[in-house]
């Protein structure tokens, strides 16, 4: 196994056995993170390797979590199927917005995805004899064969095998070679769209298995919550996403779950505070890419590197990710 | 109907003001600044405290909120944006969008949520013409947005700073190369844009009277503006406030109200379907 | 050796303590101490409408004030813990949750009615105690044959029955039309003003929706006017109903004004100056200048408390509802528990809040309050214009 490999199972192990003693809302607090982590994950494909900016990733997941909380509470679908077809919605729905807006460049892309996130959230509202509207569905606790994750630990056990599916799942693409010419894509369309890389398809795939993965992260923070209302949905939540994988780390798998800790623990920590754990955000938002562009998972580079005394293995300059997000796209 | 296309211009006003500060650093400094909104509210509040401090009359007020608004988008490209310009677009959105929530947060802290009513500048007469009523509120929104956006064109059109300017987004490297001081240029253009966006949020302030969450809502339809009118155009974000601020107001007289708001956002979507760049965008060649 | 030593006798204690505070701890029910009462409370102190968030909280805390001053309940202080919501209704869920899991509340309140409607499912099956929310609807809430909800606030259906109602009775309406927010709350107002015009034999001239956070009303004042309307009834937030007023004024429109209960509040005449003046309200709080004894220790106690903070509706009700919190521990007797709140407050019958006039619980009711008072603005302030209305 590399190095890579060895990290991340150990990762899983502790992620395993930790919990066991830990109080119920804190396992609240570490499904949550499993949930946004798997949004990350989609959400590094799209704007990490592939360069297109999405201001409106809160659509995909408000769409996995109403399509999973509606098809078992109103209509009596067993969980693991209910998830499938919110998923399968969430790649849908991806591909349906992908085609079109993989057409528009850089600010105009950000622009046209805050616009379709917006339009989920109206959508949500206007059919809200469906939905609940601002009242919301309240959503039982989910059933996997016979595994009925009805106390927070069995919950978060159910999220953290989801999670570390798509990891394997996004460590195995990242390899592929499909993958491979989407970063060649990243760096220079141009050269790739010459060297007969179909790089519209790349991008519209990209955009579907982002909008798949925060579709399931919507599947699996809806029963984490217990109840779903469309104010949770808001334009703050993409932006929330979107400073996840920033303050992570760009492209990373690790930073992907380092950055959804951050955006669930800055807020409880900072609980007495008052509205001052948004300029907190705001702050880390900035000082990342003014002072440490490679984000936790930077830091976590950092340690590693002094504990093991070997060099990181190579991963792409953060700050040549962000400059490529966007200007190519 | 004709009130509506009334209505519809005035509000189309404001939106077109807030769009061409946006588009003017953005066009010039390749920034869409997502924090634009909260240095207008911020400034806002800036020339009322000052207002209430002094009792200046109110046109003062109005002067210091603009002059705030310029000394804010300066200290944001002094501080943040310069070491953020090269970095790319992610980048400037992130640290636009951290902005936001600073400035925005920072305005709850100091001056606390309440709402406070907020002077109009053009007082409150009203005027009754062909069965439509016309106050001296409309003509004035209307006919400042109509007067910065032309100061805006005649300045980059026939000022030196203006061709400066223009010179920038054509060619970065080669514009540092003749000369241009490409820092102070863009300070510049950040203050202008700035003070721009404070105008509006004056010309606001009285609709929704003065409170923290005051430009929230405009400032997304200002991006909506400014991409239906192509990010680089000021004549675009200009045509564009107008012409959405008369289609939401007339197409409500026959479809429910609540839907007003909505507009935008299928507009958008139809305008960046059909023409990735804005109705007057330029297409930007891409040298291989 | 010596370690051994030392770890034993340190578990030896542990195992002491452990067994005092069993002892101890056992009698008393979650929330309630020798010497204090923990009570909870979600607020909106950040998001869309913080205004309001940080004045309930202002006067839930000059009633704390007011009842810790004199002695506490039964010899115990009462003690608040505040959860911000931001007005989401999820986040309200799991403000609930930490209060009842983490902080073992008594009981709790709010603020927010989609807040309350989310809050009240989970404390509904928690089996513990909402009392006194602030927030309204006659489906979710008021007569939701809920066990554990208590409201004190008219529901909004109601209250728009009788304003409609009063306004075409008694001021001359012939054309009544609303305004109202495109969401539950909205629907409610709806519901009850076309209830009062069923009523009456007439119809709604006109209804017009708009999402909420919508600033500009112009679209919806001028269909308004177009359709001819003689009053606008005006569903929505205290600023809302402001910018409608100035809407109309911008297009020469000028019918009557009528709002419920969170626009009786001395903020709107502050906005809207000159522009306020003929504007009706319900109200069922005094207002802060009224000559009413309970009105003054109030005020004295809110300056005490927060000497910065204004006397608005929502100080003014947070503050009596906080109150009547303290008499239903009160009423609970000298060990209160969950159960023996909600059985005490299901035989007030009435009880009389110095404030908000006499409060009606059964078994079966748990509405509290049916009934408001009209209010105009007339020389730049308000004033009473009818007694208690019930519903027609």
């Amino acid at each position: 196994m590399t190095r890579a490999q060895i990290f991340g199972w150990a990762v899983v192990a502790v992620a395993a056995v930790v919990p066991l003693g830990l109080a119920d809302y804190w396992l609240y607090l570490l499904t949550l993170i499993g949930a946004y982590g798997v949004v990350a994950l989609g959400l590094n494909l799209l704007t990490g390797l592939s360069g297109q900016i999405s201001l409106g990733h809160a659509g995909f997941f408000a769409i996995g979590a109403y399509t999973s909380a509606i098809l078992t509470s109103k209509y009596g679908l067993p969980y693991p199927a209910a998830a499938a077809l919110a998923v399968a919605a969430g790649w849908g729905v991806g591909l349906l917005v992908g085609i079109p807006a993989v057409r528009l460049q850089g600010l105009y892309l950000a622009i046209a995805t805050l616009a379709f996130g917006i339009g989920v959230e109206r959508v949500i509202y206007t059919f809200k004899g469906l939905t609940g509207g601002p009242y919301g569905l309240m959503i039982d606790p989910p059933a996997v064969l016979g595994f009925a994750a009805n106390s927070p630990l069995k919950l978060y056990y159910l999220v953290l095998v989801a999670a570390t599916l798509c990891v394997l799942f996004i460590a195995n693409i990242v390899r592929s070679s499909q993958v491979r010419m989407l970063v060649a894509m990243r760096d220079s369309e141009l050269a790739a769209a010459c060297m007969g890389i179909n790089v519209t398809r790349l991008k519209v795939l990209a955009f579907a298995i982002s909008a798949a993965l925060a579709a399931l992260g919507g599947v699996l923070y809806a029963p984490a919550i217990g109840f779903v209302s469309v104010e949770q949905f808001t334009l703050w939540l993409s932006i929330t996403f979107i400073s996840m994988i920033v303050v992570g780390g760009l492209g990373s798998i690790t930073g992907s779950f380092l950055g959804a800790a951050f955006v669930v623990i800055v807020p409880e920590l900072l609980r007495g505070f008052g509205a001052y754990y948004q300029i907190v955000y705001g702050l880390a938002m900035i000082l990342v890419f003014v002072f440490w562009p490679k984000g936790l998972v930077g830091f976590v580079d950092l340690i590693g590197r002094r504990i093991g005394g070997a060099p990181s293995p190579a991963r792409p300059p953060a700050i040549a990710l962000s400059k490529k997000a966007g200007e190519n796209s | 109907m004709d009130q509506a296309v009334i209505n519809g211009l005035a509000e189309g006003s404001v939106y077109a003001l807030l769009a061409l500060g946006l588009v003017f650093i953005n066009r010039i400094t390749q920034v869409a600044t997502f924090a634009h909104g909260e240095v207008a509210a911020c400034a806002a509040f800036i020339g009322f405290s000052i207002f209430q401090a002094t009792g200046m009359p109110f046109v003062v007020a109005v002067l210091c909120s603009i002059v705030a608004g310029g000394v804010l988008g300066y200290a944001i490209e002094r501080i943040v944006i310069r070491r953020v310009q090269t970095s790319g677009l992610l980048a400037t959105i992130i640290v636009t969008l951290g902005l936001y929530f600073v400035i925005h947060n920072a305005i709850v802290a100091i001056w606390g949520p309440e709402v406070r009513p907020y002077p109009a500048i053009f007082g409150d007469t009203t005027v009754r013409f062909a069965g439509v009523a016309i106050s001296s509120q409309h003509i004035g929104v209307i006919a400042t947005a109509f007067l910065i956006a032309i100061a805006l064109a005649a300045y980059l059109r026939w000022t030196r700073t203006g061709l400066a300017l223009r010179a920038i987004p054509q060619n970065r490297y080669g514009a540092e190369v003749i000369g241009l001081n490409l820092r102070r240029l863009s300070a510049t253009a950040w203050i202008i844009g700035s003070a721009v966006g404070a105008m509006a949020g004056v010309l606001i302030a009285p609709l929704t009277f003065l409170n923290s969450n005051m430009m929230g809502a405009p400032l997304i339809k200002a991006f909506a503006v400014a991409a239906l009118g192509g990010l680089d155009s000021l004549v675009g974000a200009f045509v564009g406030g107008l012409l959405l601020g008369v289609i939401e107001n007339v197409m409500v007289v026959y479809i429910p109200t609540y839907l007003k708001d909505s507009i935008a956002f299928f507009f958008i979507f139809i305008v960046l379907l059909v023409q990735p760049k804005g109705l007057f965008g330029r297409v930007r060649m891409e040298k291989v | 050796m010596k370690q051994n030593k030392k770890l034993q006798s340190a578990v030896a204690a542990a195992a002491l303590m452990l067994g005092a505070v069993q002892m101890s701890g056992g009698a008393l029910a979650q929330g309630v101490t020798d010497k204090t009462v923990k009570i909870g409370a979600y607020d909106a102190l950040t998001g869309p409408i913080p205004l309001t968030g940080k004045q309930m909280n202002a006067g839930w805390q000059a009633a704390l004030l007011a009842i810790n001053d004199a002695g506490g309940i039964n010899g115990r202080k009462l003690e608040l813990l505040v959860e911000d919501d931001g007005y989401e209704p999820s986040r309200a869920m799991a403000a609930a949750r930490k209060l009842v899991d983490r902080d073992q509340v008594l009981l709790v309140t709010g603020l927010g009615t989609p807040s309350t409607v989310v809050a009240a499912k989970y404390l509904e099956q928690a089996n513990v105690p909402l009392l006194f929310p602030m927030g309204a609807s006659s489906t979710q809430l008021n007569e939701a044959g809920l066990k554990q909800l208590f409201m004190v606030h008219p529901a909004y259906l109601t209250q728009a029955q009788i304003i409609v109602g009063w306004m075409i009775d008694h001021a001359g309406v012939k054309k009544p039309c609303l305004i109202y927010q495109e969401d539950p709350a909205g629907e409610d107002h709806l519901a009850g003003a076309k209830a009062a015009v069923a009523a009456r034999g007439m119809q709604l001239t006109a209804a017009e929706a708009f999402e909420r956070g919508t600033t500009d009303f112009s679209a919806q004042v001028l269909k308004t006017k177009g359709a001819g309307c003689d009053m606008i009834y005006t569903a929505a937030t205290l600023e809302a109903a402001a910018r409608m007023v100035t809407a109309a004024d911008r297009i020469g429109f000028k019918p009557k004004f009528a709002g419920f209960t969170t626009q009786a509040d001395s903020t709107l005449i502050k906005l809207l100056g000159p522009l306020a003046e003929g504007f009706y309200a319900a109200d069922i709080l005094p207002q802060p200048d009224a000559d009413d004894p309970a009105v003054k220790t109030f005020l004295a106690n809110l300056k005490k408390s927060a000497p910065d903070i204004e006397p608005t509706f929502f100080t003014t009700y947070a503050y009596a509802a906080m109150m009547l919190i303290g008499d239903a521990i009160r009423d609970a007797g000298d060990n209160p528990t969950r159960a023996s709140v909600v059985a005490a407050l299901e035989k007030w019958n009435p009880h009389n809040s110095p404030l908000l006039g006499p409060i009606y619980f059964s078994k079966t009711n748990h509405d509290g309050k049916r009934s408001v008072y009209m209010i105009q603005v007339t020389d730049g302030k308000w004033n009473k214009v009818s007694d208690w209305i019930e519903p027609k």
